[in-house]
């Protein structure tokens, strides 16, 4: 175990299982499923701190595994979340959603493990990859075109972040990870614009929005966990005290929330909470202080637990009763009080109320503004906050479970136990962590000298939690939800950006077949007129095809293959 | 619900106790001084963010829920 050449990195664990999950039987296949993350987690646990699993790749020398105090609290969340996603999902029968899921979280731990860039990005694109599976499984025609768009803005994130990566490697003839700073030229730049794709900082957040709200019941719990925590995660590690990380972060936590406040669809809401909660983890490594850092890296470990607790519960309800429409949901609260009860769990996590672990971590962050004399970062948190007991911790249970049934012929289907553990087991750690913040607090990387149950803190958020509730409680008509989608700036490429790409493609291929029908006619004319100049003018001369854009795919696609295997043989026989 | 909403409020308001016995001055923040500032902080914030909401989706942000498909 002390060699460092014959340490397994944890993510390899998780392929592994992944790859060989699909040759076994129906029945072990579950528990292999289960088994697979809780030895990553193992893995995490007990691999010594340090360097090890080197590889060469062409000219790179490759480090898989590289553990440090940062390294080692991401790996233990996303582990134990991989673990806590498979006991969700351990009725389901699709194998190939199983094996995504194994290698999403594959790609997320070797991110976290990662000892340089080029390991770093391979892992990267493979969780954009796997998890796009996750939202394509839904089989919808909405998750089809969501899955599509959210391909386009990770490929996208990815070719900047590689962009980057290349330049980086021009300047400094190694790809070793370390801390990068604005005065690294547009190496760091790009780098750092490929991360907060990743992020979803806004206005790069789309994807989030649109993707997650429409991805399986189990594929949102893994999403929900690993994409944007490993970015954050990366900005931890690379960014740490870059400004414009602490603006736009600020900025992030409300624009979620105003958002959310928006959304009728229970995950949609979530979705937003997602981006809003980021938000404080980007402003903590735009603080760059201890306390900024540890406060991010304590969060993303919190938000982890929570928010996959809450798309547990909202997907129990989507399993349940097929609906996730806030205007379609109501009166649950009988049929469904379990989910309910641990719902609130994570709705109070989330919030930040005292004795669970948003509220020891959440407070992290906005203390270190403060400490920072960062005012405005600390009351933009903090009305962020606000919005956030007002829409996860009220808004959604209340229309959901509260009220009247909207539909009375609305079936209830039997959840599986599973789903209920597993949704506990999370539970438990939300409240564990709240009320044992030292547990915690002793992972993180920097020494904590922070107290969150302090007299002032305490006074200051039962002051805003009780008087948001009476907010609530006095405007909920105006909270009322409508069936009716919000739009946001993907509208810029979903709507004139489709005129933009009528113009541009079809209207194109149509000057193409204008122009190769000219050609040929005239080509055609001076062929007969060459042969015979008097009789040219009566010659009748056939006319041209129509121009085709897929005429020349066909042998394109063939070349591109070819060259595609042979990349990969040239890639295999470099590795052996 | 009711009777939470209004307990919550009672328990909120309390805390002014606390605040009025001095605690903050050891804090800098010229917020603090001010008893009850959370109060009307955490009130007057969701107030905010649910007419910024209602605003900008009156504004054209909430649209039916075809309204990509019929372009």
């Amino acid at each position: 175990m002390n060699d460092p050449s014959l340490i397994i990195p944890p993510a390899f664990i998780l392929i592994g299982g992944a790859l060989l999950l699909p040759f076994l039987t129906k029945k072990v296949r579950a528990w292999f499923y289960l088994i697979v993350p809780l030895g990553a987690l193992i893995g995490v646990m007990v691999l010594p701190a340090g360097e090890g699993s080197r590889v060469t790749l062409g000219l790179f020398q490759l480090t898989l595994f590289h553990k440090d105090a940062l390294s080692l609290v991401f790996g233990l969340i996303f582990a134990f979340i991989a673990l806590a996603g498979a006991l969700y999902s351990f009725h389901l029968k699709d194998t190939a959603q199983q094996c995504a899921s194994l290698l999403y979280a594959a790609g997320a731990l070797g991110v976290t493990f990662a000892g340089d860039f080029l390991t770093l990005f391979i892992f990267w694109e493979t969780m954009a990859f796997t998890s796009l599976y996750l939202i394509w499984a839904r089989q919808t025609k909405e998750s089809y075109a969501a899955g599509f768009r959210y391909l386009i803005y990770h490929a996208l994130g990815g070719g900047i972040f590689l962009a980057g990566l290349v330049l980086y490697y021009q300047a400094n003839h190694n790809l070793a990870l370390k801390a990068l700073s604005p005065k690294d030229g547009p190496a760091s730049w790009l780098i750092l614009l490929g991360v907060v794709i990743n992020a979803a900082v806004p206005p790069l957040h789309t994807w989030l929005a649109d993707a997650y709200p429409r991805a399986t019941v189990t594929g949102a719990v893994f999403l929900s966990a690993f994409t944007t925590k490993a970015a954050v995660y990366v900005l931890i590690r690379v960014f740490p005290g870059w400004e414009i990380l602490l603006v736009a972060g600020s900025i992030m936590t409300v624009y979620g929330v105003v958002w959310a406040v928006l959304s009728n669809d229970i995950r949609g809401i979530l979705a937003y909470h997602i981006i809003s909660q980021v938000g404080y983890m980007v402003a903590g490594v735009g603080l760059g202080t201890a306390m900024g850092l540890n406060g991010s890296a304590a969060h993303a470990f919190s938000h982890i637990l929570y928010k996959a607790l809450l798309f547990m519960g909202t997907g129990v309800v989507l399993e349940a009763t097929g609906r996730s429409k806030l205007t379609e949901l109501g009166g649950l609260s009988r049929e469904l009080k379990l989910t309910l009860f641990l719902y609130m769990i994570a709705a109070f996590s989330i919030s930040g109320v005292p004795l669970f672990n948003g509220f020891i971590s959440k407070s992290m962050v906005i203390a270190a503004a403060e400490e920072s004399h960062r005012t405005w970062a600390m009351f933009l948190m903090l009305l962020a906050s606000v919005g956030t007991f007002l829409s996860v911790g009220l808004k959604l249970p209340y229309f959901t479970w509260g009220g009247k049934e909207k539909d009375k012929n609305l079936k209830i289907k039997k959840i599986p136990l599973n789903m209920h553990l597993s949704m506990a087991l999370v539970a438990f750690f939300c409240f564990l962590y709240g009320v044992k913040p030292g547990l915690l607090y002793q992972l993180l990387p920097f020494p904590v000298h922070y107290q969150p149950y302090s007299l002032p803190h305490l006074v200051e958020t039962i002051q805003i939690l009780a008087f948001t509730l009476l907010g609530f409680w006095l405007g909920r008509k105006k909270l009322a939800p409508h069936a009716q989608i919000v739009l946001d700036i993907d509208w810029l490429y979903r709507r004139p950006g489709k005129k933009a790409g009528y113009f541009l493609l079809q209207k194109v291929w149509a000057f193409f077949a204008w122009s190769e029908r000219l050609a040929t006619q005239t080509v055609k004319f001076l062929a007969a007129w060459v042969k015979n100049p008097v009789r040219a003018p009566w010659v009748k001369i056939s006319p041209a095809s129509p121009y085709s854009p897929d005429r020349y795919r066909p042998s394109i696609q063939a070349i591109i293959s070819v060259l595609l295997v042979v990349f990969i043989l040239v890639m295999i026989l470099t590795l052996i | 619900m009711k009777r939470i909403v209004w307990l919550a409020a009672v328990a909120g308001f309390s805390m002014i106790y606390f605040e009025m016995k001095g605690f903050h001055e050891i804090e800098a923040g010229w917020w603090l001084k001010i008893p009850g500032f959370f109060i009307i902080f955490g009130f007057l914030g969701c107030l905010l963010l649910l007419i910024v909401a209602k605003v900008l989706g009156r504004a054209g942000l909430l649209q039916d829920e075809d309204y990509y498909e019929r372009s």
